[in-house]
């Protein structure tokens, strides 16, 4: 079995549970013989990292296009079906630069998924050598650059499967599945609804309409995901598959159990979808009590000029912490300091920041709406717009710390068959079913 | 014989603050420098080769030159007194020197380059008290006129800074305070007797410290002469002509390649060829002038941007938090030092310096870029959590020193 994987982020170069979740697949379809090409846009030190680990073959587009320029602007072609109106943007641009009407898709959408259009040019400008010549310029551009590296790719070699992770590689999946006549498995790790709610993009709700459409099979990282796709995308339910994430507990520093003022935290990418205002709400409720009591937010996003000066006007500066994004030992040094974790997230398809927080001993408050509270079906809960059920379950566990120590353990003990492989091994099935 | 006597009164304002560390929440309770003073110490000797010790060794020529005609005046920060004096000592000297040709004043200041004006009388009056001694023994006088931190001032800090007993405070020559009335006449402020106020002329002071490089200018590239010829034409008799201004203008804001330097050098002698124009310090201008009137100062007037108030320091809600949170600490830190911790008193009073709260400034418009170029951070709330994370940690230590050590 020959997979090309068609994703956004691999570890190291992510920005979020994404590239974990690829990073986990592949391996667990490594670990079973499964042979896997993962396209990601840019290198990013990622290869040279993922050939060390004996993980998949990563491909950057990056790599493909100096390997093999896709000469010519036709290479793509209009040659998709036409008179479909949803599938005219993804074959628009090709190498039709001076498009308008790619640009504008992108560049007036500031908040899409990972990278919003501001996300990318920061992104671009933080990248050493900076300049077209390697990334789009912009992220249309850049979808469009990574899908005509695709195409090139499957000139040069036969897969069995082609398996693609959120709407920013669906249109190479389904371009893929075309040309070369390939299974399509289409992953959703997130969909526009989750992101934005009833403000979504409809031109990348079209992208995941036409997705669900096309795709042979269809792979939810968990039954809210599914239950979304149902309802806001009139998907076929027969198509999609619960694929919950799984998770590879590995050794955490020992926590910290010092007498210091109790610590609460928020980690996730700052935007709406997660909910860090939910979060600064319940700090200023809490802080009410707990004079002393420390609020950290750990990530980056778009929200997060907006949170700071929030923090300062509900006058809790004093009591929250901003680090920005962090990973590695930062991360787990932060985690081994944490009394209570929160996820507050409005809409989130599943969550994998709480298994990394319950694997590292911390108790996990989860909003409802997550998938995660799927394969975590213990601790406390509450819905995303209930601040005070927040606050009422923070003050608990603050006040309590042999009680947020026994949530901890049993979360942690009911995580314990959250392994990849095992994900990995439904997944092969589905592809022994569609290869046939 | 001329029957004018107008004064033109420079008055130069040098000033570095103590930048912080990239202080993040885990240097939070480490034994971290909170005060980046490798980046200080680079910036404080690079601004002395490129400003202050050529700009005081030419002001002293022009000075020798016309033989004690060219006087001006100076402040300069007690937080940039202290860096010159630990990096850049040769500096220094040569402002001693300007002061020992007996033609050019040294103003009071807060010591920290604070806002304590608008926060904290008390700890207004003790930075004052500092400053004033130290420039006393610096410079061998005991200054008479007061400036307070970009020229902030209103009734009350007026009255505060007569009742600590200087003759003579500057202003800015701001249309809010004037309304219409000539920022070149000498005036009162309503609620003092005597003090007597000094107003910048914004125009002729902005010529030099914004338009002079300024290509896009009509009247770029400005000769000394063309200027000499300006202020001719416009100075009546009995007027002050306060040109008030950053002395960092002078080839560190403006490079020496601007041609600022070699203008500032022509200035003099052609200014001095003109009938009844007469370069004073602001001592002197303020005793030949009678006060015109006094004037209501209800709410705060300042140097800065378009609005000519507290906005750049105080405006959004990050600034407010940083500064109330910093002077909830003042008590604190003092006790600190009655407990035999001096240096954390000190580092507290560092964090006073008004430009803290200004690089957390988030007003757009013209002034974003006064602000960005002044600003050592990539952001206005990367610097209010720098600042806040440093504050945090202070406040913990202070919380430890609390009780006397051995009680």
């Amino acid at each position: 079995m020959k997979v090309l994987m068609l994703g956004w982020e691999y570890p190291p170069r992510f920005s979020g549970g994404l590239g974990a979740a690829c990073e986990g697949l592949a391996g667990g379809l490594a670990g079973l013989g499964v042979e896997t090409v993962f396209v990601v846009p840019t290198d990013g030190g990622t290869t040279a990292t993922a050939r060390a680990r004996g993980g998949p073959r990563i491909v950057s587009a990056q790599e493909l296009e100096s390997e093999r320029p896709i000469g010519g602007r036709t290479s793509v072609g209009a040659q998709g079906p036409t008179g479909d109106a949803r599938y005219s943007w993804l074959v628009a641009g090709h190498g039709a630069s001076d498009d308008v009407r790619l640009r504008r898709l992108f560049v007036d959408s500031p908040l899409t998924p990972y990278l919003g259009a501001s996300g990318y040019a920061h992104e671009l400008r933080r990248q050493p050598g900076a300049g077209s010549a390697v990334y789009g310029a912009d992220l249309g551009a850049e979808v469009e650059r990574y899908t005509r590296a695709v195409l090139g790719l499957l000139e040069r070699e036969r897969f069995d499967v082609v398996h693609a992770h959120d709407w920013m590689s669906f249109p190479a999946g389904i371009l893929a599945q075309e040309r070369a006549g390939l299974p399509l498995v289409c992953h959703f790790h997130s969909c526009e609804f989750d992101r934005k709610g009833w403000n979504a993009d409809d031109r990348i709700r079209d992208v995941e309409a036409l997705a669900l459409e096309r795709a042979d099979s269809v792979v939810c990282v968990s039954g809210y995901t599914r239950d979304k796709l149902i309802r806001h995308y009139g998907a076929v339910p027969e198509k999609l598959v619960v694929v919950h994430n799984g998770h590879t507990a590995r050794s955490h520093p020992p926590r910290v159990e010092t007498p210091g003022p109790p610590l609460v935290l928020f980690l996730g990418r700052m935007t709406n979808q997660k909910g860090p205002d939910i979060f600064l709400d319940a700090a200023c409720a809490v802080v009410a009590t707990h004079p002393d009591a420390k609020f950290c937010l750990v990530g980056d996003g778009e929200l997060f000029p907006q949170l700071v000066e929030r923090s300062a006007k509900l006058g809790i500066a004093r009591n929250v912490h901003f680090t920005g994004f962090l990973e590695g030992d930062e991360l787990d040094t932060m985690l081994a300091r944490t009394d209570v974790f929160v996820m507050p997230s409005v809409s989130e398809p599943f969550g994998l920041v709480a298994l990394e927080a319950i694997d590292a001993g911390v108790p996990a408050v989860l909003s409802r709406q997550s998938g995660v509270a799927e394969v975590v079906p213990i601790g406390p809960r509450f819905d995303y717009w209930d601040t005070d059920a927040l606050v009422r379950i923070l003050c608990e566990l603050i006040d309590d710390p042999e009680r947020a120590r026994e949530v901890a353990r049993a979360q942690a003990d009911a995580l314990a068959p959250a392994d990849w492989k095992e994900r990995a091994a439904t997944v092969l099935r589905l592809y022994e079913g569609l290869a046939g | 014989m001329s029957s004018r006597d107008a004064s033109v009164v420079f008055y130069f304002q040098a000033h570095q603050p103590y930048r912080l560390s990239r202080y993040t929440f885990f240097d939070i309770g480490t034994k971290k420098p909170r005060f980046d003073d490798a980046e200080n110490k680079r910036i404080v000797k690079r601004v002395a080769e490129r400003c202050y010790v050529p700009m005081n060794t030419l002001l002293r020529e022009a000075i020798e030159a016309t033989d004690g005609a060219f006087r001006c005046s100076f402040s300069l920060s007690g937080t940039l007194l202290t860096q010159l004096e630990d990096w850049a000592p040769q500096a220094l000297d040569t402002f001693v020197a300007l002061a020992e040709t007996g033609a050019v004043e040294f103003l009071c200041e807060t010591a920290y380059h604070s806002l304590a004006s608008v926060a904290n009388p008390a700890e207004f009056e003790r930075q004052v008290e500092t400053q004033r001694a130290r420039i006393e023994e610096l410079f061998g006088r005991s200054p008479r006129t007061f400036r307070n931190t970009e020229l902030v001032f209103d009734e009350d800090i007026a009255k505060r800074v007569e009742d600590l007993g200087f003759d003579t405070l500057l202003g800015e020559g701001a249309e809010r305070l004037l309304r219409g009335r000539s920022w070149r006449k000498v005036y009162g402020v309503r609620g003092c007797e005597r003090l007597k106020l000094l107003l910048r002329d914004y125009p002729f002071s902005d010529d030099i410290a914004f338009r002079f490089s300024n290509r896009e200018w009509e009247h770029y590239p400005l000769m000394a002469d063309t200027y000499a010829d300006w202020l001719d034409k416009s100075a009546q008799d009995g007027d002050v002509i306060g040109l008030f201004m950053d002395y960092e203008t002078f080839g560190e804001h403006q490079w020496a390649e601007t041609g600022i330097l070699d203008f500032m050098k022509h200035l003099p002698a052609f200014v001095l060829a003109k009938d009844g124009l007469n370069f004073r310090t602001t001592s002197e201008a303020s005793a030949t002038a009678t006060i015109a009137e006094h004037l209501a100062v209800p709410d705060p007037i300042s140097w800065a941007d378009q609005e000519r108030d507290l906005s750049a320091w105080l405006s959004n809600h990050m600034q407010h938090a940083a500064h109330d949170a910093l002077y909830e600490l003042a008590d604190d830190a003092r006790a600190a030092a009655a407990n035999g911790h001096p240096e954390l008193f000190e580092e507290w009073r560092k964090l006073t310096t008004s430009d803290h709260v200004y690089y957390m400034c988030t007003k757009l418009r013209s002034d974003g870029d006064v602000h960005e170029y002044f600003t050592p951070y990539e952001s206005p709330h990367d610097s209010f959590i720098l600042f806040m994370n440093v504050l945090d940690d202070l406040a913990a230590r202070l919380r430890t020193v609390r009780q006397p050590a051995g009680a």
